[in-house]
């Protein structure tokens, strides 16, 4: 097998496991094992960037996304911990509520399901032009960190500052929230 | 590697992300959706930057900035979601934030939902 | 020393506004930790000196120097108008957001962060680079989100209502989280057609007939729908309106709302370049701007509480902005005069909401809810604030001699034409029947509109009965005098250039002004 063939092999296979991943996080009802194929997911879509698309470029908005996981693996785990305690299981919980189906369900599912397909028939049939018409690059090239650090520090100077503004602000927020947790406690 | 492949399993993500947002009712399911679909925009904007241009900065410019904006907005709703908790786990997960309910209470009448499913 | 300070305000422009906002906001952290009386009307003094520096920078900055344009940000007409919109929205918000919250804990931390969301939106409103217009709403919206929670309250959940009301802010921002997400990606489809920086050049380009640019651009125009909370995806905006904090409302109808509406005018070139040409486009901006006018009114009319009839209210008027749209798809008003009527729209809001909804915040606090009860008989106790709140509310209704008429009267004009069979210009359209039906909807759409006002103004001059006696502050007096004098002052003056006399309005006209 060529090295070529076989890494557009790889590439399919993360790209398809970053959508089953997605499926079956959507679809566990468990908030943990709905955390554990997340993070899956993005652990695919990171590597799929890293290695196909931007390389070193991704470092940046992967610490963040990063951050973001930290706080729902928070989220999810204080919710269990705080409310059901170290031992009891959420699927023991579940079944003990005896959850009831939603008298809506099919009804929800059944417009969700529709509005998707028409979106996707509609993309689908006015996207084919686009894609016989493209003209492709011979060889592929990715930018490098240095070079794009350039570029922001030349162009968005500003918005860096908007970027740091916000931050502060967002910064006096969350003493603001985490003071009252504190009163709590 | 084909672009048009790459495109259609993106979509695929895109699709699934979509369903997930406008079908789910749970906090953290609708959040698994944001991030399929922030995912299929992330590979349109690479992918396109890998086949079609050659050295461009643009696309790595505005996922870098639109990460760091988004989810300064998706982490401070997850936090504020994590500091205003109310220690009973069936109305933490099982709360309805489904983002677009047809409720008869939003086109006419009286609004009296104050009491909890 | 001089030539160094006179370089950096030179290339401070066109962020003057901005600068002292920002300033303003430095300033406030040293304090921001204190909870003295004293710290707090510094900070109050401070704020409020630094939105009216804003405001004066923001219109003299751009007399002196004109308009400016360059990688990242434009300056132009329309961007000063918008950046006055959210200072003197700013200033009635703080306002009132002192006199309800002055002794709440956090009160000098949430005005520092007040600060700086005005200052996010005043930076998204001179972007035209797509990735600091695009992150620059983002961070606005994070910062009205931090608004809005900051002043729902910080203490546990320990009721029912608590929970639900965190339940709808939650709700409410994911929705907006989602509309920036689909925006987020309309961004990547278009980037495979070309690498645009700005929306104006995808107007000047080649590229617009390209599938996929259309399909991104469709994709942009959905996110704005979705962010915007129009009909029939309302629900998180009526539920967040009924339960959350009063100023909160303020903040999501003049900040919220508004950086929706100056993102679509950016994109409006784009959009005018492809309405006219499509029957099923045209067709589907009527429906929409049909439906939002009928549910808002519908939805008003049907319910007792104050919230949910001016939220309904204002998706109403928005409807109307929608249908000027519409108007202009089909090529019955022309482009600059949607632009007029979209931003007169805004300010008009503005002007009927403060006034308004500050009576009505009063008599909420004082009777401890929102029925329409409560304001039985508020004309008979109040009389001078009565007769104001009443001509208010008629101009909101459209009476001809206040403002409210200016932003309905351009639906008139095509049914006048029907009237007088002088529709000539529109045979031989395909439109014609969009045309007659949306003229006639839109009349229909206005009554239906001043009724639901009627009713509320019915209920003010009634005998109280047993909703008992409310009386205002004096303060309110003045603060409704005001907003009335302007609201009949630009009606006068409109009429006047109707009439063929010259616009008493400091010489801008009314009904001719371009942007």
């Amino acid at each position: 097998m060529d090295g070529k063939q076989i890494l557009g092999f790889l590439n399919y296979f993360i790209l398809g496991l970053i959508f089953v991943s997605g499926l079956v996080s959507l679809t566990v009802i468990d908030q943990k094992r709905k955390l554990t194929f997340l993070f899956l997911m993005l652990l695919s879509a990171g590597l799929a960037s890293f290695l196909f698309f931007a390389g070193t470029a991704f470092i940046i908005p992967a610490a963040v996304l990063l951050l973001f996981c930290l706080i729902l693996f928070l989220l999810v785990n204080s919710q269990q911990y705080y409310s059901l305690g170290r031992d009891m299981d959420s699927d023991d919980f579940l079944k003990k509520q005896g959850a009831k189906p939603e008298p809506d369900i099919i009804s929800n599912l059944a417009v969700s399901i529709l509005f998707c397909m028409l979106v996707g028939y509609v993309f689908f049939r006015y996207s084919q032009g686009f894609y016989e018409n493209i003209r492709l690059v011979e060889n592929f090239n990715t930018l490098q960190m240095a070079a794009l650090i350039e570029d922001i520090s030349s162009n968005y100077a500003p918005l860096i500052l908007v970027i740091i503004c916000c931050l502060v602000a967002s910064s006096l927020w969350f003493i603001s929230i985490l003071d009252s947790r504190r009163k709590k406690n | 590697m084909n672009i048009q492949l790459i495109g259609l399993i993106g979509f695929a993500i895109f699709l699934l992300g979509l369903f997930g947002a406008t079908y789910y009712r749970s906090f953290l399911s609708i959040m698994i959706s944001f991030q399929l679909l922030i995912v299929y925009s992330v590979i349109n904007f690479f992918s396109f930057s890998l086949f079609i241009y050659v050295l461009s900065s643009w696309d790595k410019t505005f996922v870098f900035f639109a990460f760091i904006a988004i989810y300064t907005l998706l982490f401070m709703i997850v936090f504020y979601n994590y500091s205003k908790q109310t220690n009973i786990y069936g109305l933490e997960v099982l709360q309805d934030l489904r983002l677009f309910k047809f409720d008869r209470s939003d086109w006419w009448g009286e609004d009296n939902a104050d009491t909890i499913k | 020393m001089l030539t160094l300070l006179n370089d950096t305000i030179n290339r401070l422009y066109p962020f003057y506004s901005s600068a002292c906002l920002a300033g303003a906001a430095l300033v406030s952290i040293f304090f921001g930790l204190s909870d003295r009386k004293g710290i707090k009307v510094f900070l109050i003094f401070l704020s409020v000196c630094s939105i009216f520096a804003s405001l004066f920078f923001n219109i003299f900055s751009f007399l002196k120097s004109g308009s400016f344009s360059d990688f990242l940000f434009v300056f132009d007409k329309l961007q000063v108008v918008e950046i006055s919109i959210i200072l003197f929205s700013a200033i009635n918000i703080l306002l009132l957001f002192s006199i309800y919250n002055f002794r709440k804990q956090s009160f000098s931390k949430i005005l520092i962060i007040f600060q700086v969301a005005v200052f996010l939106i005043t930076i998204f409103i001179l972007s035209n680079n797509l990735i600091m217009i695009f992150c620059s709403l983002a961070l606005a919206v994070a910062g009205i989100f931090q608004l809005v929670t900051l002043l729902a309250g910080q203490s546990d959940i320990r009721t029912e209502s608590e929970y639900l009301v965190k339940n709808q802010i939650i709700r409410f921002f994911m929705v907006a989280s989602f509309s920036l997400i689909v925006l987020f990606t309309g961004f990547s489809l278009i980037f495979g057609v070309l690498d645009f920086k700005t929306f104006v050049q995808i107007v000047q380009s080649d590229k617009l007939e390209n599938p996929l640019l259309r399909t991104g651009l469709f994709i942009i125009f959905t996110g704005i729908f979705t962010y915007l909370f129009i009909f029939p995806l309302q629900s998180a905006y009526i539920k967040l309106i009924k339960r959350t904090e009063g100023i909160s409302a303020l903040i999501i109808w003049f900040f919220y709302y508004p950086a929706g509406i100056f993102l679509f005018l950016k994109l409006f070139d784009i959009f005018a370049t492809f309405t006219g040409k499509n029957i099923f486009l045209n067709a589907a901006l009527y429906f929409i701007a049909l439906v939002c006018i009928a549910g808002g009114n519908i939805g008003a009319v049907k319910t007792t509480s104050l919230r949910r009839i001016m939220s309904f209210l204002f998706l109403a008027t928005l409807g109307f902005s929608i249908l000027s749209l519409a108007f202009f798809s089909t090529r019955l008003i022309e482009s600059a005069a949607v632009l007029r009527l979209i931003i007169a729209n805004t300010v008009f809001l503005i002007f009927i909401y403060f006034p308004v909804y500050s009576i009505f915040l009063e008599i909420e606090r004082q009777k401890g809810s929102d029925s329409i009860e409560n304001i039985r008989g508020f004309a008979r106790n109040n009389k001078y604030s009565g007769i104001i709140l009443i001509l208010i509310l008629l101009s909101f209704a459209g009476l001809a001699g206040t403002s409210g008429y200016i932003v309905k009267i351009i639906f008139i004009q095509p049914f006048i034409d029907i009237l007088k069979a002088q529709t000539a210009g529109w045979t031989g359209s395909s439109f014609i029947i969009l045309n007659y039906t949306g003229s006639i909807a839109a009349i229909a759409g206005w009554i239906f509109f001043a009724a639901n006002i009627i009713r509320m103004l019915i209920y003010m001059v009634r005998s109280p009965g047993k909703a008992g006696k409310i009386l205002v502050p004096k303060f309110y007096h003045i603060y409704i005098l005001f907003f009335c004098l302007i609201l009949i002052y630009t009606g006068i003056a409109g009429l006047m250039e109707l009439t063929g006399s010259t616009s008493i309005l400091t010489g801008i006209p009314v009904f001719s002004f371009n942007f």
